[in-house]
């Protein structure tokens, strides 16, 4: 497997520099073909090392364009402050979250409406991981960490291909009521 | 404050930028193949209930405007159908023994916030009349509102509201005046393109003189009386250039009289030595005097009739519907099979369980908010095809049922109303008011809820509280009002005549059971007043912790001490507690305690303990779920539980209603069977043997401890109170000194010194930042997560959370 994870390296090199012009399109062709869904080292979940989760800004910008989006929520209110983000695909997309609420929250971006019920429900069984289902992971794009009432979160993540991803709130079964939508752009 | 993770870019990193670029690509040409999904029911309020065909008639407080609360006309009422073409509608309110309101065009119209509930609904129509917020009624010919709130029925001896019978599309009130026995038909009849309401009474003899309200009218309205013959006659009600005919037929000893007193047009009925029968024909406000229309009527109408034929049972008025129940997987110890609800019915009924109970030959009656009642047939152990028969509607919000010697009782916002089904056709056809004393105020909040009874066949229901509370002279001003209903516990006679409160500062007691030693248990909602959700023991007499309905004149420093406080993360809403009592379920469960909640739609375990006269339990949630939020379950004759719930605000059910059966399945349990507070520790206890290796591993272990504050705040909203360092919002760290095991490798003692015998302080003194806080020692709650193993490899994964108030002086017996 080890061999198979190089080769691909390989092959994601290659391509690396086209990736940088922002080819989207030959990009998602070419992860079409190279990354089969069920791979499971070069599965979904992979997406979620935080040494990039959290990277500072001034770092990653350098790679691609970025765009920077201040969210917050405030009292007991159950709701961001942005609930509709347009992003450029394939832009570095780094979110602050400034939780001046009573409660804690996080931000979770899932793949699609689909996907909010599911990784809401297995949230609520994964209070020792901050709310994030180890199971369900395959259904998230990014997330924070939980922000703690009064704290403030970061974390950026390459825009996806054009389409629309709900964020949620999964803490405490917060997803029925605390939701935006990520819509990225060609 | 986190601050972002300051890592320089590495070539592993940037690996990882091109695996999440490739990645990402993948993901959104998935999400694009994917057709967009409808958002869950939850993220949208509902208009199920404007759709929905309510049966002949919906009871409600109905508003004309949903945010004045002056413009509320009535409290109780119940708005009758009378014509269709065009749509006409008369309101009898239950109270006040009056026509609240009568108007054409549609029926009601509700509002969408909280699917229908935060807001009363108003008359979708023109008003044609109305009449003041005063008995419809008067036995000295005054009208005064003689209660001493303006809420609930008016003294038996002037009126008493006895029920409905339901006849085809007829609906017929009874109710008594005096001694007078009234039967009243609501009506509606187009006489020359003019609508005209009529109300048709039959009255049994009495020697008290009775005045009737009729309608409101301007001070200054003008009456001449014109004869049609010795039994009929009209009224011309003139104001200005407008003219309003009023006819009125029947029989009478002498002539009955008219007058207008404050605003009203008044009947004052002569002697009634015997029974009388006769109608009001109430038309509209014309321009000129056009009266003509009325004296034709009068002229052609036949006798008024014998109403008593409207009590008998009338044609079947709903079809039966069926569904396929799908029984569960046997995996685990517990099976869950739903038994599907026809969400999808031909009146548009917007299914929304809130109660379940059984009749003796097994069948089920549930009970759904948005007013209706069904009976359920085709429980069996194997459930297959399901039956459901609608047997009543129009109800005020059930949120209670019990059967009692197979008749249905219903709880209302407005009354316990006992069915009566006579040609047992499967249709209610008389709705009998068993007790109507429960006041219905202005505020949605305050619901009534619950119905439960004790081997001496007492009722039990409860009653909410408004919101938001009105508080330190903030807040809106029609939540100002506490009536002396709001946040009790009822207990009402057997025959409903005795209606006693026993208990007092509940806030939401939304969910409550008894044993049959009569203990009561009750389940409350975050909010004010209770930092975060409970499971209170019923203490008679005594307040349980919601400050606005202490109804004492000082105010408490203390409360009853819950069973369990239930993290916000765990149960944002739990509603009923139940005792289990199967001889299905293991017994060694036996007396413990089920929850059900509304807000995770989940089923979870407490396990209760006794210490010193108190009751004191550890919470956690059975790896179940459930379509809809739930609401209550009652355990059958078979041995299950079944559970009845719905989903609406801060649930996360799917469903909008659901109907489930929880079934043991004889594969070993794997929660514990009693957790206990002992001198120094704490024992949890299982049915199977523990890996000794890994149970008495101290690192498989990880507890915490808290507590809560007593404050007006809305819940503490997550934070959980340092009992170590007050003011701190951080759990505590529990320092466990060993691990041991029984002698039956069953149980494992945590050994914690600081639990030391007697009661346990966790008084914090007043937080500066928590408003109106009581310094008071609310309980110690610790968490326990749990790693561990029985000898067969099982795992046994949990996390746990005890509350203790007490701490007994009996140490661990190894």
């Amino acid at each position: 497997m080890e061999i198979i994870i190089n080769r691909l390296f390989e092959v994601i090199k290659h391509y690396f520099m086209k990736i940088l012009v922002g080819s989207g399109f030959v990009l998602c062709l070419v992860s079409f073909f190279l990354i089969l869904p069920k791979s499971d080292l070069l599965g979904i979940s992979r997406l979620y090392n935080p040494s990039f989760q959290n990277t500072p800004l001034k770092t990653i910008s350098k790679y691609s364009d970025t765009t920077v989006v201040e969210i917050s929520t405030g009292g007991i209110d159950l709701h961001y402050s942005v609930t509709e983000i347009r992003a450029k695909a394939g832009d570095i997309l780094l979110i602050r979250y400034i939780n001046e609420g009573d409660m804690s929250h996080n931000i979770v971006v899932v793949r699609g409406e689909e996907d909010i019920r599911p990784v809401g429900i297995a949230a609520l069984q994964a209070i020792s991981s901050d709310w994030i289902p180890e199971k369900e992971k395959h259904r998230i794009i990014a997330y924070s960490e939980l922000a703690n009432s009064g704290e403030t979160v970061e974390f950026s993540f390459i825009v996806p291909p054009p389409g629309t991803y709900p964020y949620i709130c999964t803490y405490s079964a917060h997803w029925t009521q605390m939701q935006g939508r990520l819509i990225s752009t060609e | 404050m986190r601050k972002a993770i300051d890592k320089r870019f590495t070539v592993g990193q940037m690996a990882n930028l091109v695996k999440q670029l490739l990645q990402s690509s993948v993901v959104a040409l998935t999400a694009t193949l994917i057709s967009y999904t409808p958002l869950q029911a939850q993220f949208q309020p509902s208009d199920n209930m404007n759709p929905m065909d309510h049966g002949p008639f919906v009871t409600s407080t109905i508003s004309y405007d949903p945010l004045t609360t002056g413009s509320i006309f009535v409290n109780k009422g119940i708005a009758v159908k009378v014509g269709t073409d065009p749509q006409a509608v008369m309101t009898f309110d239950t109270d006040l023994l009056r026509v609240a309101s009568a108007w054409t065009g549609g029926f009601l119209h509700w509002y969408l916030e909280r699917d229908g509930l935060e807001n009363w609904p108003s008359p979708d129509g023109f008003t044609h009349f109305e009449t003041g917020k005063t008995p419809g009624w008067s036995l000295n010919g005054e009208f005064k509102d003689p209660r001493s709130w303006p809420y609930g029925p008016i003294p038996k001896e002037i009126g008493r509201y006895k029920g409905l019978y339901i006849n085809g599309d007829h609906v017929l009130f009874s109710y008594s005046i005096g001694d007078s026995d009234v039967l009243e038909l609501p009506g509606f009849e187009e006489i020359d393109d003019h609508p005209v309401f009529t109300r048709t009474f039959n009255l049994s003899p009495t020697k008290e003189t009775l005045s009737i309200r009729v309608l409101q009218v301007p001070e200054n309205a003008g009456m001449e009386i014109l004869s049609v013959s010795d039994s009929k006659e009209y009224i011309l009600i003139k104001v200005g250039d407008n003219t309003r005919v009023v006819g009125l037929q029947g029989v009478f000893d002498s002539r009955a009289a008219w007058r207008i007193q404050n605003r009203h047009l008044i009947l004052d009925l002569p002697n009634l030595n015997q029974a009388v029968q006769f109608k009001l024909a109430i038309g509209p406000i014309l321009p000129g005097e056009a009266s003509k229309y009325m004296a034709t009527y009068l002229e052609q109408s036949k006798s008024v009739p014998d109403l008593s034929e409207y009590t008998q049972p009338g044609p079947g008025q709903w079809e039966t519907l069926q569904t396929k129940a799908v029984m569960g997987d046997e995996h685990g110890a517990f099976a869950v099979d739903e038994l599907t609800i026809p969400a999808d019915n031909p009146w548009k009924s917007f299914i929304r369980l809130m109660d379940i109970d059984f009749f003796s030959d097994g069948r089920a009656v549930v009970v759904s908010l948005s007013g209706d009642v069904w009976l359920v047939e085709g429980i069996k152990e194997g459930l297959e095809t399901l039956k459901w028969h609608r047997f009543a509607t129009g109800l005020f919000q059930p949120s209670g049922v019990k059967v009692v010697n197979d008749q249905v009782y219903v709880t209302g916002q407005d009354q316990i109303t006992r069915l009566h089904d006579s040609n047992n056709d499967g249709f209610a056809d008389y709705y009998e008011n068993f007790n109507n004393e429960i006041m219905a105020s202005t505020n949605f909040h305050a619901f009534t809820l619950n119905l439960e009874t004790d081997t001496e066949g007492n009722f039990y229901f409860a009653k909410s509280t408004p919101w938001p509370p009105y508080l330190g002279g903030k807040g809106p001003s029609k939540n100002a009002e506490i009536t002396p209903h709001h946040g009790v516990l009822f207990r009402l006679s057997p025959d409903g005549e005795k209606l006693e409160i026993i208990a007092r500062g509940l806030r939401n007691p939304n969910g409550m059971d008894i044993n049959a030693d009569g203990e009561i248990i009750y389940a409350d909602n975050e909010g004010n007043w209770v930092p975060t959700s409970k499971v209170h023991r019923i203490k008679q007499g005594a307040f349980h912790g919601f400050i606005p309905a202490s109804h004492q004149p000082d105010r408490p420093d203390s409360f009853e001490p819950p069973i369990v406080w239930t993290p916000h993360y765990m149960d944002n809403s739990p509603a009923k507690p139940i005792f289990i009592k199967s001889n299905k379920w293991p017994e060694v469960l036996h007396d413990n305690l089920l929850l059900a909640s509304y807000g995770r739609a989940n089923l979870s375990m407490i396990l209760k303990e006794e210490v010193d006269g108190v009751w004191q339990g550890a919470h956690l949630n059975l790896p179940l779920m459930f379509k809809s939020g739930l609401e209550r379950g009652r355990f059958h004759i078979d041995g299950h539980l079944y559970l009845a719930g719905m989903t609406s605000w801060q649930s996360i059910g799917e469903d909008w209603g659901s109907f489930h059966r929880v079934r043991y399945t004889g594969k070993p349990l794997d929660i514990p069977i009693s957790i206990n507070t002992r001198a120094g520790g704490i024992e949890l206890s299982f049915i199977q043997n523990l890996d000794p290796q890994i149970a008495t591993n101290i690192e498989n272990y990880q507890l915490q401890k808290w507590t809560y504050p007593w404050t007006s705040q809305y819940g503490t909203r997550g934070k959980l109170y340092s009992v170590d360092n007050p003011g701190a919002t951080k759990p505590d760290q529990v320092k466990v000194e060993s691990i041991r095991l029984s002698d039956d490798g069953k149980s494992v003692f945590l050994e914690i010194p600081a639990l030391k015998p007697g009661v346990v302080n966790t008084s914090i003194g007043k937080l500066e930042e928590l408003p109106d806080m009581i310094e008071a020692s609310l309980g110690l709650v610790i968490s326990i997560s749990y790693q561990i193993s029985t000898t067969e490899g099982m795992e046994l994964n949990h996390m746990i959370h005890k509350t203790i108030h007490k701490v007994p002086s009996e140490g661990f017996a190894k």
